[in-house]
Parts: C-alpha cells; structure tokens; sequence
C-alpha cells in the first residue's frame, strides 16, 4: 500500500469499515510510514474535536424539561393508546372525516338497498330500544345506541374516523376481527372498520353484514367498573328481543357484539371474537411495555 | 431516555429550531410507539428511531413544500474544494460548529451521523435512503470541505500560514492528494 491508497481509505479505516486484510495492509503501511501516522492522528484528533464540540454545545442539548414533558406523553400514549384527544383530529382534518362519513353513508345505504328483507322491525328505529334493567347511560345501552345509529341509522353528530387515527392501538384490528368472525359467521362480509362516537363514549366499530342481517363488534374503553368481569361473556339478549347484544371485556376494553341475529350466533360470534381480541390487546400492552424501557 | 438527547442533536441539524427540533422528536418518538412492532429486536435502536426521524422530516418538508430532488450536488460543491487542507490543531470549539455549519446540509448531516452520532455506513444509508456508495462519497467529500473550512479559520487565527497553503495546494493540483 502507498500513500495514495491509504489516504483513499483513512476515513474508512477509521470508521472500522474494512475488511481485516485491509486492516492489515493499512497498519504495515503506517509502520513504515511517519507522515501517514501523523495524518491519521489528526484525523482521528479533529473527528474527536468534533464529536466533543456538537456534544457539549448546549445548542444541541434538549431542555430538561421538554424531555420530562416528552416522557410522560409517551407513557400516557403507551397506556391511553393514543396522543392528546384522538377527536382532535375531527377538526384537524375535517374534509376527511367528512369524505369517511360519506363514504360510510353510501356503502351501508347501498347494502340496505338491496337487501331482500327488511331489517328487524323497521318501524322501530325511529327509537333506541334500551335493554330494560339498565339505566341509559350504561355502557351496554350506549353501545346498543352506537350500533343503531351507526351502522343501521348512520346518524351521528360527529363523523367517523379511521381507526389507526383514533388509536393506535386499533391498528390492524380489523384484521384481527375478520378472520374468527369469518369462520363462524361465513356468509358476513366485512363493510366498515372506523371509530366513531355516541353519547360522548368512543368506540372502535366493525360492522359485518350478510345483506339482511348486520352485526356491530364495538369496543371502548373499560374502567373496570362496569358489568363484566374479565374472561366473562355476557349475554343481554333476554331483555331485548329485536336485538342480541354479548358483551366481553379485554384487558382495557369493553367489547360488544350487536346484531339482529339469533341468540345462538350472536353468542356463536361473541366466543370466536373473545380470545383473538384479548391476545392481541395483550400483545398491544407488552409491546408498549418494551419501548418504554428501552427509550 | 438516553435517546431522546441524540435525536435532538439530529434534529437540530435537520430543523436548525429549537421548537421545530422538539416538535420533531416527539413526533418520531410517538411514531415509533405506533410502529414498534416492526422494530426488530437485537438492531441498532438508534438507527431505527433515527429512520423514523428521517422519514417524518421528510413528510414535513413534502407538505410545506414541492421538495426538489437535486442531484448530484456533489459534484458542484466538489469543485469547491481548492486544495486537501491541512488539520490545524490549535481551533475552538466554537470554530468547530462554525466550521460544520458552513457545510452545505448534504454534507453536514452525513458527517454528523458518522462522525458524531457513530453511525455505519449501511445505517447511515438505510437512514437517509441513499446507497451506501453515496454515503461514502458523501462522507469523503464532507470531511474534506470540513477541513477546508476548518483550515480557514486557522488560517485566520494565523495557525497556518499562506505560505504552507500554497505548497498544499500546488501538491493537490500535481494530484498527490485527495
């Protein structure tokens, strides 16, 4: 090696990315070579100068009180599953939940169209059914409430969102829904999978349809002090015969399965959705878990 | 939060703003919460989180403006380099940032993720989305527009002389050096 090569390769020596015989080559070079030495020191000196100037300018230090602030948005996004108010972003981009809210319109409208029957009792949907024991702000009527005006009605005050915009936590949730629900309920095709909102309570909302019949999983937020405990499947279809409602709880989540099925395969849908949903909020969880460790 | 400190020194050469520096890294840090289930675990953690900076700074720039892709920028600063300059010994720190700072971005940001973040050349291109022949002509080119820049100012501290900088520059020009 002479000296032209080896000021070709200086940096990358330095860098450590040679290979070893180049290595080799660079060091029997520089043994026999005073000059060469002498640049490679000040080489390796004025990247030193410079590691040492950028890192303890205060230029290029973050405030300490910006990283406190950064830390607890991320833990509280790593738990709440979402940074600030995930309906924030109704507003951010309005013209988008907009286009979603049309889009909901006229896909479902088109499905209801066409469907042979009439849905449950059409007459009846001018009105809320309660399930009766309950109060109405129970979360079982709130979501009994979302699935009537959403998915049949599709009358909200604010339109829906994306699901990956509400949380992300819902990210690919409607890819873990599809496939359970599919093999108990074959003949439902996936028609909608956004986020939406009724009576101030937010839910994730996947609706399925057969073209007669439609069934809402709805999922929000648990407290841990509502009506089913963990591993539990509810059934509140007695009290309320135009509609089936199964409610289980995940980790952080109420879940609710909503339709105009029988009992049976309302229940049938409920089991099928329980353990794919609990796995995959868990695994949400851990996931969380380990960044916040390792940042 | 060891990280956080080393993306805002990157994100302080990417946004040259404190407030947008800041803006910058909360949002790669919440992007990397949505999307740590693409981390592969037993990788470089910085890089990956350097990647996702990378890429929402470019989203930023696309939606403030129409980004022209310039190429071969290289070629025009390369021309700008006189003379293989000599490494002065005697400069602050303070003439370091100012020397660094008066490289043009391309260049600048590949000298800071080598040679102050210690990233790999095979990171530094998966970060910036270039080939890895590109990061290393990048580099070489950088560092020596650096010290160039840094020669300057010794030159005007009077650490190097005209005189030692003439020769330098007749052995560049004899093609000796690089």
């Amino acid at each position: 090696m002479n000296c032209r090569d080896f000021h070709e390769i200086i940096d990358s020596y330095l860098s450590d990315e040679l290979l070893t015989e180049t290595n080799h080559g660079i060091l029997s070079h520089l043994e026999q070579c005073g000059e060469c030495r002498n640049e490679i020191e000040a080489r390796r000196a004025i990247r030193g100068r410079l590691k040492n100037a950028v890192l303890s300018s205060p230029d290029y230090r973050p405030d300490s009180e910006f990283l406190t602030l950064l830390e607890s948005e991320l833990r509280r996004t790593a738990i709440n599953g979402s940074a600030g108010k995930p309906y924030l972003w109704f507003f951010q981009n309005s013209w988008i939940a907009a286009a979603a809210g049309l889009l909901l319109v006229l896909t479902v409208g088109f499905i209801l169209f066409n469907r042979s029957q009439p849905v449950n009792d059409r007459a009846g949907l001018g009105e809320t059914p309660a399930v009766t024991g309950l109060r109405s702000s129970s979360l079982v009527n709130v979501a009994l409430g979302d699935h009537q005006h959403c998915a049949i009605r599709f009358n909200l005050d604010d339109p829906p969102v994306s699901l990956v915009k509400a949380s992300a936590k819902y990210k690919d949730l409607d890819k873990i829904v599809v496939p359970p629900l599919k093999r108990v309920l074959s003949q439902f095709e996936l028609i909608e999978a956004h986020a939406c909102k009724y009576k101030e309570t937010s839910f994730a909302h996947i609706v399925f349809t057969d073209g007669k019949k439609t069934l809402s999983v709805l999922l929000t937020e648990y407290n841990g002090n509502e009506e089913a405990k963990s591993g539990e499947i509810f059934d509140f279809s007695s009290v309320n015969p135009k509609y089936q409602i199964a409610r289980f709880n995940t980790r952080e989540y109420a879940v609710f399965v909503v339709s105009d099925l029988d009992r049976e395969q309302n229940k049938l849908a409920s089991r099928a959705l329980s353990d794919p949903l609990k796995h995959y909020f868990e695994n949400q969880s851990q996931i969380a878990s380990v960044l916040l460790t390792i940042i | 939060m060891p990280f956080s400190a080393d993306l805002f020194r990157v994100a302080m050469f990417l946004k040259r703003n404190r407030d947008l520096a800041e803006d910058l890294v909360q949002e790669t840090m919440m992007q990397a919460l949505k999307s740590f289930h693409r981390y592969k675990m037993g990788t470089n953690c910085k890089a990956w989180l350097t990647t996702i900076m990378y890429n929402t700074h470019y989203k930023q720039l696309r939606k403030q403006t129409n980004l022209q892709v310039v190429e071969d920028t290289e070629e025009m600063i390369a021309r700008t380099i006189p003379f293989e300059a000599s490494i002065p010994q005697k400069i602050t720190d303070e003439d370091v940032l100012n020397a660094l700072d008066k490289l043009s971005d391309i260049f600048k940001e590949i000298v800071v993720l080598s040679d102050v973040e210690g990233f790999s050349y095979k990171e530094i291109s998966s970060i910036i989305n270039i080939p890895m022949g590109t990061v290393m002509s990048r580099l070489h080119r950088g560092r020596k527009v650096l010290r160039s820049e840094l020669a300057v100012y010794a030159r005007n501290l009077g650490i190097v002389d005209d005189e030692e900088e003439n020769g330098r520059q007749i052995n560049a020009k004899g093609g000796k050096s690089l």
